[in-house]
C-alpha cells in the first residue's frame, strides 16, 4: 500500500483550502475529489465544454471558486489534485479505499482531513417525491453549472438565507418565482444588527438578495412553509401556508393554494460524516449545524489522532467558515509533520482564527434562525413517503414504534427504511428527530443508520480488483 | 417490582423470540427482555435455512478445505471440511421441517410474514477440487441419498443461467430454505405478543438472583423481573448472561461479514455455495454474499480484506456481478461454540436455569426446535427430541474438571475444549528426526519452565517435541501434555496469527524449530507427514472456530 504524507478527502472550498496552506509550508498533499474538478458544491466548476466569456456575469461564486482553484494550481507539485476519485472506505483510522471508474486502490494516509461536506435535508410532506420537487442545491446546480431553466414557475420554501439566492438566481435564468416561504423569523433584528457588524460583507450580501427579490416583485413570507405539493405527473399546485414561530407546527386550515410546475424546497443541509465515523473518530449531535458532527478541537483535530474534519462536514457553517477551518487544519497538519515551527504555525492560524471569531456571531444568528423545528415533523402524513429508496411510508415507521422499536437501527430492520441505494443518508435526520419526538428519546438513545462501507457506489468487480490494482501502483 | 413471570428470556434474537413464543403458546407467562446491541447476529444473518449444507461443512469448512489442498501433500482422496455430528443433522432437519407451519401460524397470529421462501442449495463446483469434494461429500453422506440431486454443467447451467459456464456441474440440498433473518425475529415477537408474552425492549439484564440453588428474579437497569425460569438466550453475549450466575459458557463472538448488492431482478432460483463464500438472493431482490469466520471479539467493523475476497469470489460464480454494485457491507457476530453445536437446557446445581444459546451460524435454522424443546424441559414434559448432545455437561467431559460446587471457580470449558481436540495424541515417528529431513529446522535444548510460545503473542514457527514434555496452558490453565513426536504451533504457518495458548517445558527438554519459509518444503516433501499435520490442523482450527 502507498503511502501519503497528508491526504485531504474533498475539494470543495475546505479541502481546497487545507490543501493550499499545507502545500504552501511544504507539505507533500494529495488531494482526492470526487468531482470532475475541484469546486465543491457552491464554486462547482463548469463541465468541460462550457466556454466562459465574461466571469463577472457568472456571480461571486465562481470568481471566488476560481481564485482558490488557481491557489491550488499554483501549490503544484507539492499538491497533487485527482479529481473523479470517490473515497469508499476509511479503516483502521487512515487507511483509505478509492475507487475511480473501474479502478480502485488503498492509500495509507499519514494524515487525513476529511473535507466532505454537506447534503440537502430532505423534509417529507406528501408530495415531497414528485417530479418537479427539486432541492434548493438541484436548483442550483441546474441553473448555475448546466444552465438549464428548471421550471417556468416556481415557488422556493424552507429555511435559510440560500432560499433568496436560489431565489434571485431562478428569477435571473427567467422563471417566475411565485413567492418564497422562510418557516423561521425575520432574520436580522435591530438588536442582532450589532452582533453582525463586523461582518459587513455578509450584511451586504443578504440585502443584495433582497433587494433584488424586491425589485422582481417576489413576495418573501416569513414563518411560512410547504405543507403539500400535488399533481398528476408532476407538481400542479402547492398548499402552503403559516407555521407558529416558535417549533414551526404547520397550520394546516389555514393552507393556501398556488399553482407552479417547480418546487424548490431548502430545508439546510446536513453533514456528510459517513468517512469520520468509519474511521473511527468520535461524534456528537448538534441541532444547530446540522445533526451529528465529529467531536474536534480549534485545530480541526478529531478524537482519531492524524484525522482532521473542516467544513460544512464538520457541521453547516457555509463557505467563509469552511474555508478558514480548511487553512488552520492544513496548517497544523504541516506543522504536525515537522514543516513549520510550532512559532509559524501559530503566526499563519492566526488570520483564520480571527476570522473564524468574527464569524462565529454571525453564525449565531443564523443557527438560532435555521434550526430546523420540530412542527416540520407534522408535515407528514400516514401514507407520505419517508424512505424514498425501499418506498417506506410513515405509516409503518408508527407500526415499528407500537411494535418496540426504540431506535434507528431497529426501524431499519423492521421496516427496511435506509437500506436502499442511500443508504439512510436522506431519511435519517429527518426520522432521528421523529423518533426523538415520539419516543420522548434523546439522539444518542435514538443512534443512527450506522454508516457502511462503501460510502459510494462501487461495483463487485471493482472491489474484487482491489488488491491488485493497489499493488500495482 | 413487576409482576410475577414464570419465565424469562434473556435475548430477543431469532432463538429468543422462538423461546417466548412457544413457551408462550404452551400457556407459560412470559417476558422476553432485549437490548438491541451491534452485531448481534440475527439481524446481521443471510437468512439461509441450510441444514444439510450446515451439517456437510459447506461454507467456512469448503473455503478451509481449499487453503489446505493449495498447501499441497493433501491426497485426493483425503480428508474434507469436517462434518458435524449426526445429532447436529438430525436437530438441524427436524427443526427445518417446522418451517412451514411455523410460517403461516406466526403470519396470521402476528401479522408479519417472515418470508419463507422454498429454494434449495447448490454446492457449486467450479473445479476439480470441488468435484473432489463433492463426490465424497455424496459418498459418505449418512442419510436418505434422496435429498441430494448431483447436476451436471449443463443442468447447472440450464438451472441457474447467471453461473459462469465453465463450472464443474453442483450437488444440490433439497431441504435446504431461506427465509427474510430480519422478519423472523419479529415474526415470532408479534405471534408471542399475540399470545400475552411482555417484551421489554431496549432493557439491559444486569443479573440474575438466585437464592439457594433456585433462580428467582432476573434484574435490569431499572426493573426486577421476578421468575421462576430464566433462558439464556443471549447469542453471541450468553457467557456475560452465564457470569450471571456464575457459569462459564463457552460462547463466544464470531465475526461474519456480507457483502449486498442493490436490488436486482430475480436472478437465481437457489442460494450457492462455493469454495469461495455463498451467495442469497433475497426477497427484495438484494443478493447477499457471505462470509467470513473471525475471532476478534466484539469488533463488528468490515475490513477491506474481506471486502475484495468477497467480491472476488462472487464474480468468480456468477460473471456478470462484476458490473454490479455493491450496495452495503455489514458484519455480525455468530455466537460460537466449541464444537458448533448449539448448548441446550438446564444445568446441574441451579434451578431454573435453561441455556439457549451457542447456535453458532444456525441460529436462524434451529430457533423453532430449540424453543419447542426448551419449553419442554420448562414444562417437564418428556422431549420430542434428545438433547443429551446438547447439554452443557458435555463440556465436563474431562475427569480434572468435575464439576466444583463452586461455580464460580470453575475454569472455562472453552480452554479445554480446544486442548483436549487438538493436542490429543496426533503423533507422527517421522519428526523425531525432521531435522535431517528438513533442511534449516534447529534442534534446541531448553530448561524446565521456559516458556515456548506465549498466548496471544505473534509467532511464525512451528515445533516438535524432540525429547522431554511440554504443558499446553490456556490462561492459567494446563489442558494438555505433549511429549516426544507430538507437535504444536502449527496454526501460525496457515496464516498470521496469535499464538491460542501458552506452551512451557515440564523438564529439560529438546524442540526441533521449523520457520515458516520451511514449512511449504516440508509439505511437499513429506506428503504422509504433511497428512498427519492438516489433519490435526483441521481439527484444530474447526476446534479453535479460528479465523479462515
Amino acid at each position: 500500500m502507498i503511502t501519503k504524507p497528508l491526504v485531504v478527502v474533498g475539494g470543495g472550498p475546505a479541502g481546497m483550502a487545507a490543501a493550499i496552506e499545507a502545500g504552501r509550508a511544504g507539505l507533500q498533499c494529495l488531494l482526492l475529489d470526487e468531482a470532475p474538478a475541484p469546486g465543491g458544491q457552491i464554486y462547482r466548476a463548469f463541465p468541460q465544454d462550457f466556454r466562459v466569456e465574461g466571469p463577472l456575469g457568472l456571480g461571486k461564486d465562481f470568481v471566488n471558486g476560481e481564485a482558490l482553484r488557481e491557489q491550488l494550481k499554483a501549490t503544484a507539485p507539492a499538491v497533487e489534485t485527482r479529481s473523479d476519485v470517490a473515497v469508499v472506505n476509511v479503516s483502521r483510522g487512515r487507511e483509505l479505499l478509492w475507487a475511480s471508474g473501474g479502478a480502485t486502490g488503498s492509500i495509507c494516509a499519514e494524515q487525513l482531513i476529511l473535507a466532505t461536506g454537506a447534503r440537502d435535508r430532505a423534509v417529507p410532506f406528501p408530495g415531497w417525491t414528485l417530479p418537479g420537487v427539486l432541492t434548493a442545491g438541484g436548483a442550483q446546480v441546474m441553473v448555475k453549472t448546466y444552465r438549464v431553466k428548471p421550471g417556468s414557475r416556481a415557488l422556493v420554501a424552507g429555511t435559510g438565507p440560500l432560499l433568496l439566492v436560489v431565489a434571485n438566481q431562478l428569477h435571473q435564468a427567467g422563471v417566475e418565482v411565485a413567492a418564497v416561504l422562510e418557516a423561521g423569523r425575520p432574520w436580522i433584528s435591530l438588536s442582532e444588527l450589532p452582533k453582525l457588524w463586523g461582518e459587513w460583507g455578509l450584511l451586504r450580501d443578504a440585502w443584495t438578495y433582497w433587494r433584488g427579490l424586491q425589485s422582481a416583485g417576489i413576495p418573501l413570507h416569513f414563518n411560512h412553509t410547504v405543507f403539500e405539493a400535488r399533481g398528476k405527473d408532476q407538481v400542479e399546485t402547492v398548499l402552503y401556508g403559516p407555521v407558529d414561530p416558535v417549533r414551526w407546527h404547520p397550520q394546516k386550515t389555514a393552507a393556501q393554494k398556488v399553482d407552479v410546475d417547480l418546487l424548490v424546497v431548502g430545508f439546510g443541509f446536513v453533514p456528510n460524516t459517513e468517512l469520520g465515523y468509519l474511521a473511527g473518530c468520535g461524534h456528537e449531535y448538534d441541532d444547530k449545524v446540522g445533526g451529528w458532527i465529529p467531536i474536534r478541537d480549534e485545530r480541526m483535530r478529531t478524537t482519531v489522532p492524524g484525522v482532521y474534519s473542516v467544513g460544512d462536514g464538520a457541521g453547516v457553517a457555509g463557505v467563509l467558515v469552511a474555508v478558514e477551518e480548511g487553512r488552520i487544519a492544513g496548517i497544523t497538519a504541516a506543522e504536525q509533520a515537522g514543516l513549520l515551527s510550532p512559532i509559524d504555525a501559530a503566526d499563519r492560524r492566526e488570520p483564520a482564527e480571527a476570522r473564524l471569531k468574527s464569524l462565529q456571531s454571525v453564525r449565531e444568528v443564523l443557527d438560532d434562525i435555521s434550526r430546523i423545528r420540530e412542527g416540520l415533523l407534522d408535515l407528514a402524513t400516514p401514507s407520505t413517503l419517508v424512505c424514498r429508496c425501499e418506498e417506506v411510508r410513515l405509516s409503518a415507521v408508527q407500526r415499528a414504534i407500537d411494535e418496540g422499536c426504540k431506535d434507528l437501527q431497529s426501524t431499519k430492520l423492521f421496516t427496511r427504511l435506509g437500506m436502499g441505494a442511500c443508504q439512510g443518508r436522506s431519511c435519517e435526520p429527518h426520522l432521528g428527530a421523529y423518533l426523538c419526538q415520539h419516543l420522548k428519546r434523546a439522539p444518542a438513545a435514538v443512534g443512527r443508520i450506522n454508516p457502511q462501507p462503501p460510502v459510494r457506489p462501487v461495483t463487485f468487480g471493482t472491489l474484487a480488483a482491489a488488491q491488485e490494482t493497489a499493488e500495482e501502483r | 417490582m413487576s409482576r410475577a413471570s414464570n419465565v424469562v428470556v434473556v435475548g430477543g434474537g431469532a432463538v429468543g423470540c422462538a423461546v417466548a413464543y412457544y413457551a408462550a403458546k404452551r400457556g407459560l407467562d412470559v417476558t422476553l427482555v432485549d437490548t438491541p446491541k451491534r452485531g448481534r447476529a440475527s439481524s446481521a444473518s443471510a437468512g439461509g435455512t441450510w441444514p444439510l449444507g450446515e451439517s456437510l461443512g459447506l461454507g467456512c469448512g469448503i473455503i478451509f478445505y481449499k487453503t489446505l489442498m493449495k498447501r499441497g501433500g493433501l491426497a485426493k482422496d483425503g480428508i474434507g471440511p469436517e462434518q458435524l455430528p449426526d445429532c447436529f443433522l438430525d436437530f438441524s432437519m427436524a427443526s427445518n421441517a417446522m418451517f412451514p407451519n411455523l410460517h403461516s401460524e406466526l403470519k396470521e397470529l402476528g401479522g408479519v410474514d417472515f418470508e419463507f421462501e422454498e429454494t434449495t442449495l447448490l454446492f457449486v463446483m467450479l473445479d476439480e477440487a470441488d468435484a473432489t469434494f463433492a463426490k465424497m461429500l455424496l459418498e459418505k453422506f449418512p442419510r436418505d441419498k434422496a435429498l441430494l440431486r448431483w447436476l451436471e454443467r449443463e443442468e447447472l447451467v440450464r438451472e441457474e443461467p447467471a453461473v459462469r459456464k465453465d463450472n464443474c456441474g453442483a450437488l444440490q440440498f433439497l431441504p435446504d430454505h431461506q427465509v427474510n433473518p430480519y422478519r423472523f425475529a419479529d415474526s415470532l415477537r408479534a405471534a408471542g405478543r399475540a399470545l400475552g408474552v411482555r417484551v421489554v425492549s431496549h432493557t439491559e439484564v444486569t443479573g440474575i438472583r438466585v437464592e439457594g440453588e433456585r433462580v428467582v428474579a432476573v434484574e435490569a437497569t431499572d426493573e426486577v423481573f421476578p421468575c421462576e425460569v430464566v433462558v439464556n438466550a443471549a447469542g453471541a453475549w450468553a457467557a456475560e448472561v452465564g457470569r450471571m450466575v456464575g457459569l462459564k459458557l463457552p460462547v463466544h463472538p464470531v465475526r461474519g461479514q456480507i457483502v449486498c448488492t442493490e436490488t436486482l431482478p430475480e436472478i437465481l432460483r437457489a442460494c450457492l455455495s462455493t469454495s469461495d463464500c455463498y451467495i442469497a438472493q433475497k426477497g427484495h431482490g438484494e443478493i447477499i454474499v457471505g462470509s467470513t469466520t473471525e475471532e476478534v471479539g466484539f469488533d463488528v467493523r468490515v475490513t477491506p480484506e474481506a471486502l475484495r475476497q468477497l467480491c472476488a469470489g462472487a464474480v468468480r460464480t456468477l460473471p456478470f456481478l462484476k458490473d454490479v454494485r455493491v450496495k452495503r457491507v455489514w458484519a455480525g457476530l455468530r455466537p460460537g461454540s466449541p464444537d458448533e453445536l448449539p448448548i441446550l437446557g438446564p444445568v446441574a446445581g441451579l434451578c431454573g436455569y435453561y441455556n439457549a444459546c451457542g447456535h453458532f451460524r444456525t441460529g436462524i435454522l434451529n430457533a423453532p426446535l430449540t424453543g419447542k424443546l426448551i419449553t419442554e424441559m420448562i414444562c417437564g414434559e418428556p422431549l420430542s427430541f434428545d438433547c443429551q448432545p446438547f447439554l452443557f455437561s458435555r463440556f465436563d467431559t474431562e475427569p480434572a474438571l468435575q464439576p466444583s460446587r463452586k461455580l464460580r471457580e470453575r475454569p472455562s470449558p472453552i480452554s479445554n475444549r480446544v486442548g483436549s481436540v487438538g493436542y490429543s495424541g496426533k503423533r507422527y515417528d517421522g519428526f523425531l528426526d525432521m531435522s535431517a529431513l528438513v533442511d534449516g529446522s534447529e534442534r534446541v535444548s531448553l530448561q524446565a519452565g521456559h516458556t515456548v510460545v506465549r498466548e496471544g503473542e505473534e509467532g511464525d514457527r512451528f515445533y516438535v517435541v524432540a525429547k522431554g514434555r511440554v504443558n499446553v496452558l490456556k490462561g492459567e490453565v494446563k489442558v494438555v501434555q505433549l511429549g516426544p513426536g507430538e507437535f504444536f504451533g502449527e496454526m501460525a504457518l496457515l496464516e498470521q496469527r496469535r499464538r491460542s495458548a501458552t506452551v512451557v517445558t515440564d523438564g529439560p527438554c529438546e524442540l526441533m524449530v521449523v520457520e515458516r519459509d520451511k514449512f511449504d518444503d516440508l509439505l511437499a516433501h513429506h506428503p504422509e507427514m504433511a497428512s498427519t499435520i492438516l489433519r490435526v490442523m483441521a481439527s484444530r482450527l474447526r476446534a479453535a472456530i479460528s479465523d479462515r
